[in-house]
């Protein structure tokens, strides 16, 4: 009986225990003599691994980061998990509505680099991957934000603040300008650069150096800010706080707050009062001049922001116009002119080559980076941007500004050539949030024959992404470099990932042709599933060089266009 | 154009490094696991060795060079560890001799390396399955049900069930390969 049975009827007995040791020495027997039932064993056992797994959705990520601690030594980890043990307690329900970001747009220089390696996905995530589970306040607003960081209580781990990022206890820091920071309780601090401030809850903070101004509304209630000599606890009001080597100062502009000092019973000081304690043992408290305008609020700070808006947007225009005259654009698409009415996308390259201009399918007209620029919104299945991009290439650099919603479809497209042939490049997100770029590098692979050998070399970036990036304007970019056979992938001018291209699949001419942006057109199998591929997001911006650039190009692309 | 290279490498301290090595051993965990399992065919004992096998990366972490391929080493270390926990005479025979586990190691590696590349070809490949058939191996490997248990189910005979669990799962492993060799998953 054994004898007559297959390899795969041998391994589905084994999954199911009732393997017999006739069939096992059977399955050996085969496995011993057969290169091709030794393929079809590795085959069979990886999908019934990617099978188990598959419980919940397929495809997995592998970046659930569970084993870690597994490998490490008991000490080496110990006591991170003691201090987050510290910080469960924190609101946890508040907190679920927040996901933290720590993404940097500041800072860019201190990130250490992804080492070189070379296979893909090889690469250090980024400390952006670092899950959170509490959060105790949130940044509203940065303006003219220098070196705005947060470092975690163990003073290990800093992270650049961004709008919308989750803060979770720790000190914040910030050089020059503003961040506007909501706790969750509900009050609003303007936080003065530079600065230094202690998030300890949701509704308690202390100030080591600067300035603040606190909105408390009645339901914020009992928010309170301590000094290393005072302690103020806001009664539903407005006030500002300096901490300077002078002493601690107190200004309440309205409502009243309750001001308590050493072990003193604690008084109420109502608006209009402006208090300092003076450094120093055993001096009182001491009545200042009011300095309201010393203390920007959150209505000035949004006019301020508007502003840095109007500038950013303006520096942003400047950098696209001398882009436009890059002798290595293939084409640029800066998406500057009104977009409303019209269905063709001007490539903007200079001079004028009207024949790179792309048909916008489907695609409508949102708002992008600022509030002035236009930007295309890839929504439905069908939604695109057709382009016909004729010529030979050689390294090829793809940079683009997108405001991801949602990661929807296993791929999602940025820019991709319609079929995919010799030398064409797919540049697009998988749902995992790893970017994934690649050439085709053999001319057609046949059915008969998977075993030619891989089409082509996919470079995958780490996963870069979290839901709380949704709707967040990011750059991306990927440097295909044939001379150095690496692919590059960006995030906000940070390398995510280097990965070397193996000699037998690395494509020294590369070409375009038809393709699609937000999409895939496939002219090939239009009945495929995966054929759709739509973004579910937008894009203001799209740059194609026919060049590896620098680091620093990408950098300074960054740099001049970030909102 | 000058500043191509990467000088990540020679700036990781010593403590970087460590961590470097943490994440390398933490992302690859799934394909180590895969590789393992693979070989040794009994989860819980592929457990077991799994873990032999990142202590002995983290002993031997300074024998990795930063920058080389970690998968290929990682293998190594790992298919040592299978081998000598099949020929452990104390232990029960595992699915494999321990001489056919070696000889197998080479295709299980390859495919382990792009165990991602089929996870994502399966999850297409799963969902352009009929709903039967999706069903049956939802029933089998999502939800461990017996093969006995889904042929009550059905009310059929445990032998039809396997007959056709054996051909969605040829159906699905030629799709795979449709799918990964036509490069149709990129």
């Amino acid at each position: 009986m054994s004898s007559s049975k297959t390899i795969e009827e041998l391994l589905l007995a084994s999954e199911e225990g009732t393997l017999n040791s006739a069939d096992r020495e059977q399955l050996n027997e085969l496995l011993r003599r057969d290169p091709d039932a030794r393929a079809k064993f590795a085959r069979w056992q990886m999908m019934t691994i990617s099978l188990q797994e598959g419980a919940s959705k397929l495809p997995k990520t592998e970046s659930s980061s569970v084993h870690a601690e597994s490998i490490v030594p008991a000490e080496a980890n110990q006591s991170v998990w003691s201090e987050r043990q510290i910080y469960r307690w924190v609101i946890a329900s508040a907190a679920a509505l927040l996901i933290a970001v720590t993404f940097r747009w500041v800072q860019l220089e201190t990130r250490p680099s992804a080492p070189v390696a070379e296979t893909a996905a090889t690469n250090t995530r980024t400390s952006a991957s670092e899950p959170t589970s509490s959060g105790v306040a949130v940044v509203t607003q940065l303006v003219n934000a220098r070196d705005a960081v947060i470092r975690d209580a163990s003073g290990t781990n800093s992270k650049s603040l961004s709008v919308n990022s989750a803060l979770n206890p720790g000190s914040v820091r910030l050089e020059s300008g503003w961040a506007q920071i909501e706790f969750l309780n509900g009050a609003t601090v303007v936080l003065h650069g530079p600065a230094e401030m202690e998030l300890v809850s949701a509704a308690e903070a202390i100030m080591h150096r600067g300035r603040i101004r606190a909105e408390v509304p009645p339901a914020a209630r009992g928010f309170v800010v301590r000094t290393n000599d005072m302690k103020v606890v806001d009664l539903g009001t407005e006030f500002g706080l300096e901490v300077s080597e002078e002493g601690s100062n107190v200004q309440v502009f309205d409502g009243e707050v309750e001001l308590q000092v050493d072990e003193d019973q604690p008084q109420l000081v109502g608006a209009g009062k402006s208090l300092q304690r003076r450094s120093g043992v055993g001096i009182g408290l001491i009545d200042l001049p009011m300095t309201p305008e010393r203390f920007v609020d959150a209505a000035e700070l949004q006019r301020l922001a508007e502003t840095q808006e109007n500038q950013r947007y303006q520096q942003w225009r400047e950098a696209s116009e001398s882009l436009r005259n890059d002798p290595r654009l293939i084409a640029y698409f800066a998406m500057d002119s009104p977009l409303k009415g019209q269905r063709f996308l001007s490539n903007d390259t200079v001079p004028r080559n009207a024949d790179l201009d792309g048909a916008i399918v489907g695609a409508t007209v949102t708002k992008g980076r600022w509030d002035a620029k236009p930007a295309l919104q890839f929504k439905r299945p069908g939604d695109r941007v057709r382009v016909n991009v004729p010529g030979e290439f050689g390294s090829l650099t793809m940079a683009t500004w997108v405001r991801i919603d949602s990661l929807d479809r296993w791929y999602n497209s940025l820019f991709l050539t319609d079929s995919y042939q010799l030398g064409e490049p797919h540049w697009q997100i998988l749902d995992t949030g790893e970017i994934h770029f690649s050439v085709r590098a053999s001319t057609e692979a046949s059915e008969d024959q998977p075993s030619v050998g891989p089409p082509h070399h996919v470079a995958l970036s780490p996963s870069f992404w979290n839901p709380s990036l949704s709707g967040q304007w990011l750059h991306l970019a990927v440097v295909y470099d044939v001379e150095n056979a690496t692919t590059t992938h960006y995030l906000n001018g940070d390398v995510l990932s280097v990965d070397r291209i193996p000699d037998h699949q690395l494509v020294r001419t590369t070409r375009i042709g038809m393709a699609s942006i937000g999409n895939w057109s496939t002219p090939l199998e239009p009945d495929e599933h995966f054929a759709i591929r739509n973004l579910n997001g937008s894009m203001d911006e799209l740059a194609i060089f026919a060049a590896a650039l620098s680091p620093t190009e990408i950098k300074e692309m960054v740099e001049h266009g970030k909102p | 154009m000058t500043d191509r290279s990467h000088p990540a490498a020679n700036r990781l301290t010593a403590e970087s490094a460590e961590e470097h090595f943490v994440q390398l051993v933490t992302e690859y965990q799934p394909r180590i696991g895969a590789y393992i399992q693979s070989l040794m065919g009994d989860a819980n004992r592929a457990a077991d060795v799994l873990q032999e096998t990142n202590l002995v990366l983290w002993r031997r972490k300074s024998d990795y060079q930063v920058g080389k391929p970690f998968l290929p080493w990682a293998f190594g270390i790992a298919r040592l560890q299978v081998l000598s926990n099949l020929r452990d005479k104390r232990r029960a025979p595992s699915l494999l001799d321990a001489d056919v586990a070696e000889l197998v190691s080479t295709e299980v590696e390859t495919e382990a390396e792009r165990l991602h590349d089929i996870q994502s070809a399966l999850s297409e490949c799963l969902n352009s399955l009929p709903e039967n058939r999706r069903q049956m191996i939802q029933n089998r490997y999502f939800e461990s049900q017996t093969i006995d248990q889904i042929a009550n189910t059905l009310s059929q005979g445990s032998s039809n069930v396997r007959v056709t669990l054996m051909r969605v799962r040829r159906q699905l492993a030629e799709c795979i390969e449709r799918r990964l060799a036509t490069g149709g998953a990129s």
